[in-house]
């Protein structure tokens, strides 16, 4: 996969008369209900079914069905931004910015995937962090899973993420 | 500039008023959106009962010119791994965020927007920041269908341009907001010499987007009437045909 590079920050708008640092009152504010914190959170459900040696994902969580939770993040306005700024790139012949969807969408579980319970019974699947990014070892996990598997949960966290459903 | 977002859901009371707050500050865009909340999360939902509301300043040409300018960047165009040329190219991503804090102006979100020379200050945005980027972008994106030309309004200015500057034209019938603007500004100055007042970074920037459009058209228009004409005679090919024959070599 292309490795893009973040592009430069824009300059910060002049603001000469603003206060530099955080308000007082504002640093012990606690933050609004709109306010995305590490609490807001929401989860994929997958229901899975083996059939004939592989997992189907089925809709409900029926006889012989197991289920599973993916726990994600909410972004915030300014991380989407960063995230897609990482993203996309110029193609400067056709003129156009192109996202790289799929750079996209694994910036989005590198960062943004707490926790699942697919370690429920296997302690080599648990995630582990490093500064709040997914490690090298649990991002292999993840791509581990079967196809099908991968691409339901991207598809439900996007569905969330971009339009919300 | 009539600026209205989910006209169909107002009462006729409710677009009076509107219409008349647009008439007395026609800088302003309203945006509303069906939210509903999901746990803790505020989330957009066309079926949501809950509404949000945004203010925005109509985006005039001179804050596209700002934002244009802060969002650059500079891409090298290269050819077997040489440097041909170097292009300027905007940030498309970067000029989203620094659009709320350029003409984001008031909300119905329990964070108050405070505002310092023109943009939002650097403490609001800390907390504006983090509201949550599908309730932004979907502020965002009714802002931006508002305030820019479609697909739709492009086709139509582009057709609608056409007829006008046509050869034989006379006019036309349920003229589109551009050529309307652009027939009326004419006309006024050009017989009271009235112009619209309002210097050209402060004209929204749709309105600039529009003119300019018609205005190529009619560019294009005058350079086909005034290039040389084609002769009226013309030698026709083999089979009447205007154009010369391919001709065949007849053997000996």
């Amino acid at each position: 996969m292309a490795k893009v590079e973040a592009k430069p920050t824009a300059e910060t708008p002049r603001t000469p008369d603003s206060p530099r640092g955080a308000r007082l009152d504002e640093a012990l504010m606690k933050p609004g209900k709109y306010e995305v914190t590490l609490e807001h959170t929401f989860k994929v459900e997958v229901n899975l079914l083996l059939r004939n040696g592989r997992w189907v994902v089925v809709d409900n969580a029926g006889r012989g069905a197991e289920s599973h939770e993916v726990i994600f993040r909410m972004w915030t306005y300014d991380e989407m931004i960063e995230l897609k700024k990482m993203a996309t790139s110029y193609d400067p012949q056709k003129r156009i910015h192109m996202i790289d969807n799929d750079l996209l969408n694994r910036l989005k579980v590198q960062r943004l995937m707490v926790s699942w319970t697919f370690d429920k019974d296997n302690p080599r699947l648990k995630l582990a962090h490093v500064n709040g990014v997914l490690s090298d070892e649990s991002w292999g996990a993840f791509i581990k899973l079967q196809p099908n598997i991968v691409t339901y949960i991207l598809d439900e966290m996007n569905r969330v993420y971009e339009y919300n459903g | 500039m009539s600026i209205t977002a989910d006209s169909k859901k107002l009462t006729p009371q409710e677009m009076a008023r509107r219409n008349y707050e647009i008439l007395c500050d026609p800088q302003i865009v309203r945006v509303k959106i069906a939210v509903s909340w999901f746990g803790k999360l505020c989330l957009p939902d066309l079926n949501g009962k809950q509404h949000e509301e945004a203010t925005f300043k109509v985006l005039t040409f001179g804050d596209n010119h700002v934002l244009d300018k802060a969002c650059s960047y500079d891409v090298q165009v290269k050819e077997n791994n040489v440097v041909v040329t170097t292009m300027t190219v905007t940030d498309l991503n970067e000029y989203r965020r620094l659009l709320i804090r350029r003409n984001l102006l008031d909300w119905t979100l329990d964070i108050p927007i405070e505002r310092q020379g023109g943009w939002m200050t650097e403490e609001c945005w800390n907390r504006v920041k983090n509201v949550s980027a599908p309730l932004m972008e979907a502020f965002v994106e009714q802002y931006d269908t508002l305030t820019s030309v479609t697909k739709d309004e492009e086709e139509k200015i582009m057709r609608q341009s056409s007829i006008l500057f046509g050869k034989n034209s006379r006019g036309v019938m349920d003229a589109c907001e551009a050529v309307s603007l652009f027939c009326t500004l004419g006309n006024f100055w050009d017989k009271f010499g009235v112009g619209r007042g309002v210097p050209i970074q402060d004209m929204p920037f749709k309105e600039y987007i529009m003119l300019k459009m018609v205005i190529g058209r009619e560019n294009e228009s005058m350079r086909v009437s005034s290039s040389p004409k084609k002769p009226l005679t013309r030698i026709a090919g083999a089979d009447g045909r205007p154009r010369a024959s391919q001709g065949i070599v007849m053997g000996n």
